[in-house]
């Protein structure tokens, strides 16, 4: 049974083409940096001759995918939405990218994101920021009948990097979205957008073909409506990948979400140390509801303590200026990506093209990077710093020793912010702020999830995140699974769902 | 004709570019000046110093008379004056290095002097003949300073000009030897200049011998069309993951066993960070921080390399061996003001083999590379094609006084691409520290590369720069896991005691076998081993017939087959001569079937490819040997007879010139007799007649 058939088009090419209009309708949100419109299509016909002959490549067969702008697609532009990859063309596929396509999904565009994905709220990009669906212009209906955005015209972040993905699978445009996840990036914007965001465990997923921010945090993130969406995403893309020698081994159990889960034989910790000031009552209000949901539908629940919480942030800062030196090291602008027009020597060729090439952020970043990594700083600033992630990854398997499986927390401190506010702030600030409960997973590698809860007074969408132990996964998706059957958040009805 | 021509108008144009340059440097200038008329002894030093930094024609001199002596021996290389004109182009080209030349100057005045090595410590040399350092410096005063204060005026140049060639490269070769012996002069140098040693470090680039690149399915072939053997991950295209080639691991590994290192598990892989054109990434993986492999030791036999004096045993540590990726090549073009990138080397495999600085000197860095590449080949862990890159060699270099334990400050030479570039970099480097340190030059530790066709070492750019590579742990690649233990059953690491096992005989016991089973000297067990294809003859042969004298079919074989193969223009290891073929042919000459005349022509059909069995061919060619003393002294009365005047000369002349005719009578003796006469027997006779009559 393909999912095709559950939803309400009877051909995968009806339900491209809906999305197509889709994305033609929310342009105004840019949310797609490059439109796959005919690859998609004639994908689309192929699609639906399997289905009609019986022969589903997969589950999600004919269903259309948006693709974060950081991942090469064969033969497809991959920007990065940075002036030095604005030309550049991928000569092969991401492992993700291709397990999808051999599961038949249709690649429908590739999404806007920050620079680089350093950001955390799609706003640095070169072809400017992607605006949330919410509070904007955009016309529609919501579930249970309400009507949607009309008393509102105002531009919010749609959170980042992955905001065009996130905004996507909002507005129907695609089925799910592939964005990625170093710091909160799929979880922060599946938030502010009112999808449900998943990070699978560091090493299940293959970074192969995602061009890195930080390469021992990334984790290719999936983003869909439903927590059964992502599930099934999931199923085609985890598993152990050649090469990523990263990946494990261990071929992960599909996940299986008709299994009934049992929750008094669930235990759910609430990490006292994510209590921010900085935290809004009305997400602090969701919380503490959601734990009691919990504790009526029969699962113990536990303060816990993880003291090291509030250190990921400044963590992550040098390890990712670290590792964001190193990898953007390959940007000379000699064998692709931007070159200047300076013919003075190859060192000028290399300074100039990168000064051009990259947006402040990133500039700042290396610049930082290449500091802490000089050999007189190495163990005052990375080592440190690796010992410090040493002990956030304990907190978490300290927590998971004292029997809890599931720990529940924000996604984010408050709704999505105001574009013009937002913007006021530097990079620093902005993701210290946005990643502070998102963070602590990626430094430990554990599977996390933003699940869509309620709309805020507002009308925005306020999520929370669970988080399990490492490889934990189906579980992670199973509680979310029933979190979700439990809350029915009123998602915008439109495109595919 | 033309080439005379030509090589005149050459000379007249060196002569040009000398007046040009010494013109400048003209004295007087400065000595208007009246305190500085006064020529001290240090003045003069400092103003020879400065002769000797701007002098070009001086150094093209020096260059002739190192070239006319390689090519006496080696006919095969292309003509002198081509190859001149080439060089002074690039000497031209050079003349901002010129600070170096100063000692390269100095050594090759020595080398004019002794026959010996071009390499030998100049300055020691002059300490050790104290009573032509005296000469020297009587004759400083009287011609040199002269000389120098003159030079402002034309005059001497027209006579240098006027006496022709030999006579310019006498007066300058001279005068330089001169100049070196003046920086004796201060007392401290002459006390110190026999404490100076050499401390000598190699780092070896060997690449692993792979069908694949360390982290890619690239293919490592050499010689492939530009650009056509690159991953994508080899050109760092983004979001591309290093996938370590288990392949290297393993011949890593063995090599390692076979360096008697301490291997370990896990052992990590860093980023090395550098902008370079042809270092796609900008970073180089490597294993310099947490190598698989530490504390090896390296035993072999070191000689003296010119006089191959006799062998002594030197063992060598071994710091660590590393796994590492290789980088791209860049093509400069300076015309075109572009440069040009080949990535069909990047990410080729490497071990990195970092031995510990315990040599002294280019003999022994030579010897060790030697033994080391025929542990490779043996290993079959590295093909070791020098001449393609395969095996690269830097070789760290400082000096300090004898007896010290403190380093000094060291100069790395890098990228050395040969034996014997090994071990001229290394020596000139020595000597060039020594140099320096007797002068009160600072020696800057820099990155130095060996110029094969100058003979010496020139400073690479970017020297002052002191690269901070900014290490970070490859975070896409897991800790590399050895399996040490032989009982861990269901681990698919590369397993470390099944290779200790699959370790194949290595030429150390190969030798020691060898000495014992052949009674030979370990001197002539290396000289088998130079060229392993000798070896594989000289076990056949000693195999098929083991009563067979080992010393006779050493000698055979180093001396006449190399011989022969160099004749006929061929590489030892490209020989096919069937092993059969040799040994029957070394038997015919050993049991007097034939004489050495015949052997040689004989080898060289062989050489020349025939299949023919020796025997045969003696036989159809009736090429025996005559042994008959009738035979052999009716061609010798024949020769007297005919060639009156010499046997004239041979009588009354002494020395040379009665050899001379003794070699043309025998010659022409043995011709007689179809050039197969019993030589021995024949040179016997025919004294014996010449005496006689």
């Amino acid at each position: 049974m393909t999912l095709v058939k559950k939803h309400i088009f009877e051909s995968s090419l009806d339900t491209c083409r809906l999305c197509l209009d889709r994305i033609s309708q929310i342009e105004a949100l840019n949310a797609f940096i490059t439109v796959l419109k005919d690859d998609a299509l004639n994908l689309a016909l192929e699609s639906d001759k399997r289905i009609s002959e019986g022969n589903p490549k997969s589950n999600i067969d004919g269903l259309p995918i948006a693709i974060k702008d950081n991942f090469c697609v064969r033969n497809v532009r991959t920007t990065c939405a940075s002036k030095m990859l604005k030309n550049f063309t991928s000569p092969y596929d991401a492992t993700v990218v291709k397990k999808l396509k051999d599961a038949g999904t249709l690649i429908i565009g590739k999404t806007n994101l920050d620079e680089f994905a350093m950001g955390s709220g799609t706003v640095d990009s070169i072809f400017g920021p992607t605006k949330n669906v919410w509070g904007s212009q955009i016309q529609g209906e919501l579930q249970g009948n309400s009507n949607f955005n009309s008393k509102f015209n105002q531009c919010y972040i749609a959170g980042g990097s992955s905001g065009g993905s996130a905004v996507a699978v909002a507005t129907g445009a695609s089925f799910a979205s592939i964005g990625s996840d170093t710091g909160g990036s799929t979880r922060n914007p599946a938030s502010y957008c009112g999808v449900v965001g998943f990070k699978p465990s560091y090493s299940v997923v293959s970074r192969h073909g995602l061009i890195p921010l930080t390469n021992s945090m990334d984790v290719p993130g999936i983003l869909a409506r439903k927590v059964e969406d992502v599930a099934s995403v999931f199923n085609i893309i985890s598993g152990p990948d050649d090469y990523d020698s990263t990946t494990s081994q261990n071929h992960l159990e599909q996940v299986d979400l008709n299994k009934k889960i049992d929750l008094r034989r669930i235990t759910i910790g609430i990490p006292k140390e994510y209590h921010s000031p900085l935290m809004s009552p009305e997400i602090l209000e969701t919380w503490q509801h959601i734990r009691k949901t919990f504790e009526t539908a029969g699962a113990s629940v536990k303060e816990v303590s993880m003291p090291h919480t509030q250190d990921s942030i400044v963590t992550y800062s040098i390890l990712n200026q670290c590792e964001v030196a190193s990898n953007m090291a390959r940007y000379s602008g000699i064998l692709f990506g931007h070159r200047c027009n300076s013919t003075v020597s190859t060192n000028q060729l290399i300074a100039e093209s990168r000064w051009e090439g990259f947006g402040p952020v990133v500039r700042d970043r290396i610049l930082a990077g290449n500091y802490f990594l000089l050999r007189k700083n190495y163990e005052k600033y990375f080592v440190k710093a690796m010992k410090v992630r040493r002990l956030i990854a304990d907190d978490f398997n300290n927590v998971w020793s004292k029997g809890i499986h599931i720990l529940l927390t924000p996604t984010t401190l408050t709704t999505a912010p105001l574009l013009s506010d937002f913007m006021l702030l530097d990079n620093r600030a902005q993701c210290s702020a946005q990643d502070y409960c998102t963070q602590p997973a990626n430094m430990a590698g554990c599977p996390a999830i933003s699940l869509p809860i309620c709309l805020s007074k507002e009308g925005l969408p306020i999520g929370l995140q669970m988080m399990s132990r490492n490889f934990e996964d189906p579980l992670l998706l199973s509680v979310a699974h029933w979190l979700q059957s439990v809350v029915s958040f009123p998602h915008l009805i439109s495109g595919v769902c | 004709m033309d080439l005379f021509g030509f090589e005149e108008d050459l000379e007249l144009h060196n002569s040009e570019i000398a007046s040009k340059t010494i013109v400048p440097k003209a004295v007087p200038v400065e000595s208007e000046n009246d305190d500085e008329s006064k020529l001290t002894i240090s003045r003069i030093q400092e103003l020879l110093c400065e002769d000797l930094v701007n002098d070009t024609i001086s150094d093209q001199d020096t260059f002739q008379e190192t070239e006319t002596s390689i090519f006496e021996e080696t006919p095969s290389l292309p003509d002198p004056p081509k190859l001149r004109s080439r060089r002074n182009r690039k000497i031209e080209k050079t003349q901002d290095r010129n600070i170096e030349k100063t000692f390269e100057e100095t050594s090759t005045v020595n080398t004019e002097n002794s026959a010996e090595s071009e390499f030998m410590i100049p300055v020691v040399r002059a300490y050790q003949k104290p009573s032509r350092k005296k000469k020297v410096l009587r004759s400083i005063e009287n011609t040199h300073v002269n000389d120098t204060l003159n030079s402002s005026s034309s005059k001497p140049k027209k006579n240098i000009r006027k006496k022709g060639k030999a006579k310019v490269k006498n007066n300058e070769l001279e005068k330089r030897h001169l100049e070196s012996c003046l920086k004796l002069m201060s007392k401290e140098n002459i006390e110190a200049c026999v404490e100076w040693e050499g401390v000598v470090g190699l780092e070896v680039h060997a690449q692993i011998n792979s069908k694949s690149k360390l982290f890619s399915g690239a293919d490592t072939t050499f010689g492939g069309n530009v650009n056509s053997q690159v991953a994508l991950f080899d050109a760092a295209i983004p979001g591309t993951l290093p996938v370590l080639n288990k392949e290297c691991v393993k011949q890593g590994v063995l090599t390692a066993i076979a360096l008697n290192c301490e291997i370990h598990s896990p052992s990590w892989f860093d980023r090395k960070h550098y902008f370079y054109a042809d270092l796609p990434a900008g970073y180089q993986i490597t294993q310099q921080r947490a190598p698989f492999a530490t504390n090896g030791s390296l035993e072999f036999h070191s000689y003296c390399i010119n006089t191959r004096s006799k062998s002594y045993l030197k063992n060598v540590k071994i710091k660590q061996i590393q796994l590492e990726q290789d980088s791209g090549k860049s093509i400069h073009n300076a015309d075109a003001n572009s440069s040009l990138v080949d990535l069909n080397r990047a990410g080729n495999p490497l071990m990195e083999i970092v031995f510990e600085p315990d040599l002294k000197n280019g003999d022994e860095a030579a010897c060790l590379i030697r033994e080391l590449i025929l542990i490779l080949k043996t290993l079959g862990t590295c093909a070791c094609k020098l001449q393609e890159g395969g095996l690269r060699v830097d070789a760290n270099v400082s000096v300090r006084p004898k007896g010290s334990q403190v380093l000094g400050i060291r100069s790395e030479v890098k990228n050395i691409g040969s034996i014997n570039g090994v071990w001229k970099a290394v020596d000139f480097e020595i000597n060039r520290h020594i140099m320096y340190r007797k002068m009160n030059k600072t020696i800057v530790n820099e990155t130095r590369a060996w110029d094969a066709a100058l003979n010496r070492t020139i400073p690479m750019r970017d020297k002052e720069v002191e690269l901070d590579y900014r290490f970070m742990p490859e975070p896409n690649l897991p800790p590399l896991r050895l399996r040490l233990d032989e009982n861990d059953e269901k681990s698919d690491l590369v397993n470390v005691p099944s290779l200790q096992k699959q370790l194949p005989v290595l030429p150390s016991v190969f030798r020691n076998d060898l000495l014992r089973k052949y009674n030979l000297t370990i001197d002539t067990v290396l000289r088998l081993l130079v060229e392993p294809v000798l070896m594989n003859y000289f076990i056949s042969i000693m195999e098929e017939n083991p009563a067979r004298d080992p010393s006779k079919i050493s000698n055979l074989l180093m001396l006449d087959l190399l011989a022969a193969l160099n004749r006929a223009t061929l590489e030892p290891e490209t020989s096919n001569i069937e092993p059969k073929l040799l040994s029957e042919l070394f038997d015919l000459l050993i049991d007097g079937t034939i004489n050495r005349i015949i052997f040689h022509r004989i080898l060289d059909l062989l050489a020349a490819g025939t299949k023919e069995p020796p025997t045969e061919i003696v036989k159809r060619e009736n090429w025996y040997q005559i042994n008959d003393r009738s035979i052999l002294e009716e061609s010798c009365k024949l020769t007297i007879e005919f060639n009156p005047e010499c046997v004239e000369e041979y009588k009354n002349s002494k020395k040379l010139l009665r050899k001379k005719n003794f070699q043309k009578l025998m010659d022409e003796a043995i011709n007689h007799t179809h050039k197969r006469a019993n030589l021995k027997a024949i040179k016997e006779i025919l004294e014996k007649l010449l005496n006689t009559k």
